[in-house]
């Protein structure tokens, strides 16, 4: 390799190490290791805030929205085939269903919403609007990460009424209905 | 040898006393905006500004309490209380801790020239602001948070935002 060379591949290798984002590092690393048992892909980590990695600045492929549907604010039972419907503030709406981890997500091919976003949950014969609208990106788990604390509303639901919880049928990861 | 430790010692004493923390208790003769009728705009700011993606955050410099938001009692949760008296409290003061002297020269103008604030400048998104516009100049939040400013807070405009229903979804 000529000198020339080198220093090129200096200042590629300078300028990368320049653009990494400690405090996102440091974010995805409290994330921890993924389940043994899932695969990454679209069933991995629910109920984690998926636009950490799966933005522009982030290793994984760009989401604009992204999130986990669970049954009940205390359930850990995700919903599968749950409708999400995005409205945006260029009055754009945008459908996306959740699977059977309970989540869901829309690329930046389908749906680059304007800010603020506005959400509905639609499954099972039942409905809950989302009281205000995510400002800030389209990252459920900003707002919406496990249990109720200052700094979290609790994770996102379905329904507040337990009795529901027999009516939800369950779906197998392959599409089958059970 | 003794002076040299004498000397490193006098160092490091001025070293520290520089970096500490100014007294704010220092701080008089400055003009804030109504502590009484802040509440109104406490409610009004908190659906656009006070969410937990956005003000409502504890690592921002305006940082907004609230019942819908970030919450002071460590037991809290932004689903099931009202703003508590406390979170008004922590709210005003985080607000007029922003720029103080800005906010004491428009509260003596009576609120003319409000855009000296960069609280104003940004919600109209005249300042660069990750969250965007959030008013424009005469519609009701800008209306609220100018009034207050101006010492008559125009409670009905406050009212209209703190209870404006969310848009209804039309999916077809």
């Amino acid at each position: 390799m000529i000198p020339s060379q080198k220093a090129f591949g200096l200042v590629v290798f300078l300028t990368v190490a320049a653009c990494a984002d400690p405090v996102l590092e440091a974010q995805i690393a409290a994330l921890g290791e993924e389940s043994p048992h899932v695969l990454p892909g679209p069933l991995h980590r629910p109920g984690q805030p998926c636009l950490l990695c799966h933005s522009a600045a982030g290793p994984a492929s760009r989401f604009t929205v992204a999130g986990t549907v669970f049954l009940t604010p205390t359930a850990e039972q995700p919903v599968a085939g749950v409708e999400v419907q995005l409205f945006d503030a260029s009055r754009r709406w945008f459908l996306a269903y959740t699977n059977c981890a309970g989540n869901f997500f829309v690329t930046p091919q389908e749906y680059e919403p304007r800010l603020p976003l506005w959400v509905s949950l639609s499954g099972q014969g039942l409905r809950i609007d989302m009281e205000s609208p995510m400002h800030k990106d389209g990252d459920c788990a900003t707002c919406h990460r496990g249990k109720k604390s200052p700094t979290s509303a609790g994770h996102v639901y379905l329904t507040a009424d337990p009795l529901q919880f027999e009516a939800a049928p369950t779906h197998a990861c392959g599409g089958v209905r059970k | 040898m003794k002076k040299f430790g004498l000397l490193f010692l006098i160092v490091c004493a001025i070293e520290i006393a520089a970096c500490s923390l100014p007294e704010n208790e220092g701080v008089s003769g400055l003009m804030i905006p109504d502590r009484t009728t802040f509440p109104k705009v406490a409610d009004a700011l908190q659906p656009s500004c006070g969410t937990l993606d956005c003000h409502g955050q504890p690592g921002r410099n305006l940082r907004l309490y609230g019942g819908r938001g970030l919450r002071l009692d460590p037991m809290g949760n932004p689903a099931d209380e009202a703003t508590t008296e406390a979170e008004y409290r922590a709210s005003f003061a985080s607000l007029v801790g922003l720029e103080p002297e800005a906010l004491d020269v428009v509260v003596r103008q009576s609120g003319l020239d409000s855009e000296q604030l960069s609280l104003i400048r940004k919600a109209r998104g005249v300042e660069l602001h990750r969250g965007g516009v959030q008013m424009l100049p005469g519609d009701p939040l800008d209306r609220c948070l100018t009034s207050w400013l101006s010492g008559r807070v125009h409670e009905d405009a406050c009212l209209r935002v703190s209870s404006a229903p969310r848009p209804h979804i039309e999916v077809p």
